[in-house]
């Protein structure tokens, strides 16, 4: 029959349809099933993150410098909210907005799950909004730095999303962060957690770190430079403070600066701490190191008189050196080369050291690498190798040109002759602290930390320098320096400005010429003021560093680090030690 | 009593009717299961799905009267009765699109569509849903139709069987409900096929459909391309194409496509019902067991999606194992229709078993990812009382044709 032949081929279409449905499902749940299976199990996770809060950053006598503070932010879930309307005039009294405001907030939200009412609640308005069914409350950290720019440099900023970029808040990110809480939770559809399933690491809160800054020292820079930078037209300006037996710093400035409260409107060339980044020729500055390399090498007597060639002094090889503001000067000691600052005696000095001796010393006193203080960024300067060097080389450098240094290498090196000599290194660290109180570093581990880092950083010479000498200089060459050449230089030389009635002050000035930047050769009109003290000179308790740079010179008031930089080292030096005398420190 | 089981074909219906018992039990089951997981779920989340098997046991005891109702007679009366069926089934039809015009208190509108009427109370009232009785009030009068040879032997012919399809499909199709519209072609071409129309002639009407689906395309909503267009969107591939020529997403999702609406609207119940069913693997979570019962990951697991849960808690096997009773169900159909010989008992039997098949058909291989995703239920065993009583009557008049010789032949000595 004709009909049943039909049934049969329509049974045989059927079992046919069958056979693919069963295929289809042989091929998913047998084959595939490995790979759906991980995606409907990841699809039922979620993970939550516990933002773990960012230490506080205090400096040596506990005051605040960054703190991170909680804020409530109110929110909405518009995908639960039925009826906007309703939530809206229930909320309005609530945070004291607009009804209309709120269910425009709700209603127009892209994000389904999550809409901002209001950044920086109150705790009341928090609890009353949270018990409204579709509201929310988010705590988020936010970073505050109550000094404002007192600091800026050394204390760094964050990002928006807590993670540090400059400062002790990029060096110690890792430290101050802590770590987030991650938990897994199970899901429902619509994403919110169930039930916690694993907790892949505990919340533990960033830890604190106390400075060696000391705020009101700090203040007293920053008050003292900023007066001087504004009325001479400065491009820029630093100024450091240091505790010379420990490499303590107390105070680093520098200006142009920024307020870490409000990153975003700041100067990104601002952002960069110059005490640590900036290079420049120290010219003056770098005498007495040379002098001390000189005297401790046994090459001149401190007492020795050299012919300073009546201001001109030429040589195959070396071309012409002249002095500073054109002084013909005859025969000088070493002392008063130092004091009166004379160029030609430092050059024939340098020739008396010899290339090699003349580099090990200065490389001693850690110029041409890391300071190893702990900030991000910091320049290495620059001091050529003794194969580099050229004819002129040997009678520049004694007077601070053909090398670069930073500010804070200066302030190592004059560290090291107020301290009788013996090598320290800059830090601003103190100790870290948990948020239980308990330290969980101290100073000591933090150096030792630091030295296997500097250590890596600066290759096998610093590691010959550790190893070979416990001084780096005589400490009678360091003491002559301090308390016999460089006080004379405050008090009789360059340096008159700096003097102070209560304490005996030592210290050097420096009139670095910048290099034309288009050209060979010196700016005539672009200076850098420097003047390097530190006091009381028996027992050096401070020292401190300005760096005045492109003093406006057509105001008429002078560019020198003697007019420019020294007066308000004074100041700086005489707050200072006053406010330690108070202290009784 | 027993009655209905008297007749011919006595292993061939019971073996039919255990299959039946055994979907209907097996889908009350899957409805349980789906509302009171193991392990207990959030709050709120199933309260709904906590009630449906209580309603599904009621409507299954209906269906079983149901059954039995229609084996009273002999199932030509039903013939002779058809066209009014047929006609009052319109009328029904009618009166919901009515509602359009003219608010109608018992037609209730939900999810935009008119698909039930309301007999009783607002709080507790029965629906029922007129297109469900139309399926079977149109295999009905097609094959009361069709008993005669000259109604569909020559092309001209067949305008009468495509305007008795026609009729109702655009009836339900304004309502709108797709899926049950797209049941009634195949169930229509199977009958033709069964009853002898000329093959070349259902071939060049599905080559006149073939050439004016795009025209169709193009007057389709773009929720009803993407609906289509997902099957093929599932693979990686045709995602990157589409990502690649704008053109091509512009024709398949009338816009630009992108993978975070794939996955949170077009493909979505697609994808999840895939997972489901694929994260089953070979034996399954086991009974009320598996995320996918748990949370509420898996819209409309209860009805259109119930076999993406079964496969979730039961696994390959029971995936399989409810493919065969279907099978069941189809061979046992199609067996009564070749042991009857009148034409009308044959073509009921084949109409409504293709009706089933082509229902089972559509509604695995949506869950399977294999066709565009419609609203037709899993018969027998889906939650929804009209649906279960239409399967049940039906399976009584398959039945009911498998007891009645067409002649009466005198016994054999």
């Amino acid at each position: 029959m004709k009909s049943v032949r039909f049934i049969t081929i329509f049974l045989l279409f059927l079992i046919a349809a069958f056979l693919l449905l069963a295929g289809r499902c042989f091929y998913l749940q047998f084959l595939r099933n490995d790979y759906y299976y991980s995606i409907s199990t990841k699809q039922q996770q979620k993970r939550t993150t516990q933002k773990p809060q960012r230490g506080v950053i205090l400096d040596c006598r506990g005051r605040v410098l960054a703190a991170s503070n909680k804020i409530q932010t109110i929110f909405a879930e518009p995908r639960i909210i039925k009826r906007p309307k309703s939530i809206s005039t229930k909320l309005a009294p609530i945070m004291d907005m607009g009804a209309h405001e709120i269910c425009k907030l709700i209603t127009e939200s892209k994000n389904p799950g999550f809409v901002k009412i209001k950044v920086g609640a109150e705790p009341n308005q928090c609890t009353a909004a949270g018990k409204i069914y579709g509201i929310g409350v988010q705590s988020d950290w936010q970073r505050y730095y109550p000094m404002g720019p007192l600091a800026a440099h050394v204390v760094g900023f964050t990002s928006v999303d807590n993670q540090g970029l400059g400062g002790i808040e990029l060096q110690y990110d890792k430290e101050l962060a802590g770590s987030a809480g991650q938990n897994t939770f199970f899901a429902d559809s619509l994403r919110r957690p169930i039930r916690l399933k694993q907790q892949s690491s505990v919340l533990s809160d960033g830890v604190g770190i106390i400075l060696t800054l000391d705020a009101t020292i700090q203040q007293f820079a920053r008050a003292e430079l900023l007066k001087q930078y504004e009325s001479y037209e400065a491009e820029s300006a630093v100024a450091i403070v240091a505790e010379p037996a420990t490499g303590a710093i107390l105070a680093m400035v520098s200006l142009p600066c920024f307020d870490p409260n409000d990153i975003r409107s700041a100067e990104p060339n601002n952002l960069r701490n110059r005490a640590i980044t900036d290079q420049f020729e120290p010219g003056s500055l770098l005498k007495p190191i040379a002098a001390a390399i000189a005297i401790d090498a046994g090459v001149v007597e401190p007492n020795e008189k050299i012919f300073c060639e009546y201001g001109n002094y030429r040589g195959k090889g070396f071309g012409r050196i002249g002095e500073y503001g054109d002084h013909r000067f005859g025969n000088l000691t070493v002392r008063q080369i130092l004091v009166r600052s004379s160029n030609i005696g430092m050059a024939k000095i340098g020739q008396r050291t010899g290339k090699e001796t003349l580099y090990r010393g200065l490389k001693l006193f850690g110029f041409g690498q890391k300071t190893g203080i702990d900030l991000p960024g910091e320049a290495d300067g620059l001091l050529w190798p003794v194969k580099k060097w050229t004819g002129y080389s040997i009678t520049r450098i004694p007077f601070g040109q053909e090398i670069s240094v930073t500010a804070i290498q200066l302030v190592r090196a004059f560290c090291v002759l107020a301290n009788g000599g013996r090598p320290v290194r800059p830090f601003l660290v103190k100790a870290m602290v948990g948020n239980d109180g308990q330290l969980v570093a101290r100073r000591s581990s933090l150096v030792a930390r630091a030295a296997s880092h500097g250590a890596r950083v600066t290759g096998h010479e610093s590691r010959n320098r550790a190893s070979a000498v416990g001084f780096i200089i005589k400490p009678e060459v360091a003491r002559w320096i301090v308390t016999d050449a460089l006080v004379g230089v405050v008090n009789e030389g360059t340096g008159r400005k700096a003097a102070l009635e209560k304490w005996q002050v030592f210290g050097k000035t420096g009139t670095a010429q910048l290099a034309k930047s288009e050209s060979r050769g010196y700016s005539d009109s672009d200076y850098v003021a420097s003047f390097i003290a530190g006091a009381p000179a028996r027992n050096p308790a401070v020292v401190v560093l300005v760096s005045i740079r492109k003093p406006n010179i057509k105001l008429g008031k002078g560019y020198t680090g003697g007019t420019v930089a020294a007066p308000v080292v004074a100041k700086i030096l005489e707050r200072t030690l006053n406010y330690l005398e108070n202290r009784g420190l | 009593m027993y009655s209905f089981l008297k007749g011919r074909l006595i292993v061939v219906r019971l073996i039919l009717l255990t299959a039946v018992l055994a979907l209907v039990v097996v889908g009350i089951a899957a409805i349980y299961s789906v509302g009171h997981p193991a392990e207990s779920s959030p709050a709120g989340q199933t309260d709904d799905l906590a009630n449906f098997w209580k309603k599904q046991v009621i409507f299954a005891g209906l269906g079983v009267v149901g059954f039995i109702v229609v084996n009273l007679v002999n199932y030509r009366r039903f013939g002779m009765l058809s066209f009014w069926i047929y006609t009052s089934v319109l009328l029904l039809l009618a009166l919901l699109l009515l509602d359009k015009v003219v608010d109608i208190p018992f037609v209730p509108v939900i999810n935009n569509a008119r698909r039930w009427l309301r007999i009783g109370t607002a709080s507790r009232f029965l629906q029922v849903q007129p297109s469900e009785f139309c399926k079977l009030a149109f295999i009905l009068a097609l094959a009361w139709y069709l008993r005669y040879r000259s109604n569909y032997r020559s092309f001209r012919a067949l305008i009468g069987p495509f305007a008795l399809t026609l009729l109702p499909m655009v009836l339900i199709l304004l309502e709108p409900d797709l899926g049950t519209v797209l049941l009634m072609m195949p169930v229509l071409f199977a009958m033709l096929f069964v009853a002898g129309a000329k093959v070349k002639h259902l071939l060049i009407i599905v080559l006149m459909a073939v050439l004016v689906s795009p025209l169709l395309w193009h007057y389709m909503q773009p929720y009803q391309r993407t609906r289509i267009s997902s099957v093929l969107l599932q693979s990686r591939w045709v995602q990157e194409k589409v990502q690649q020529y704008p053109t091509l997403g512009k024709i398949l999702v009338g816009g630009k496509f992108t993978t975070k609406k794939w996955e949170n609207d077009w493909g979505y119940h697609l994808i999840r019902s895939k997972y489901a069913v694929a994260s089953g693997g070979a034996s399954g979570y086991g009974f009320r067991r598996g995320p996918f019962i748990k949370y509420d990951f898996l819209p409309y697991r209860q009805n259109d999606f119930i076999f993406a849960a079964i496969a979730h808690q039961w696994g390959f096997l029971g995936a399989a194992a409810l493919l065969g009773l279907y099978a069941i169900i189809i061979a046992c159909g199609l067996d009564i229709a070749v042991h009857n010989t009148d034409p009308f008992g044959r073509l009921l039997a084949v109409g409504i078993v293709a009706m089933f098949a082509v229902e089972v058909i559509v509604n695995v291989s949506m869950t399977l990812g294999l066709m565009p995703i419609t609203g037709l239920t899993l018969p027998l065993v889906s939650y929804g009382g009209s649906s279960l009583l239409v399967s049940m009557v039906s399976v009584g008049l398959l039945n009911n044709v498998g007891r009645y010789r067409p002649f009466s032949v005198a016994r054999k000595p």
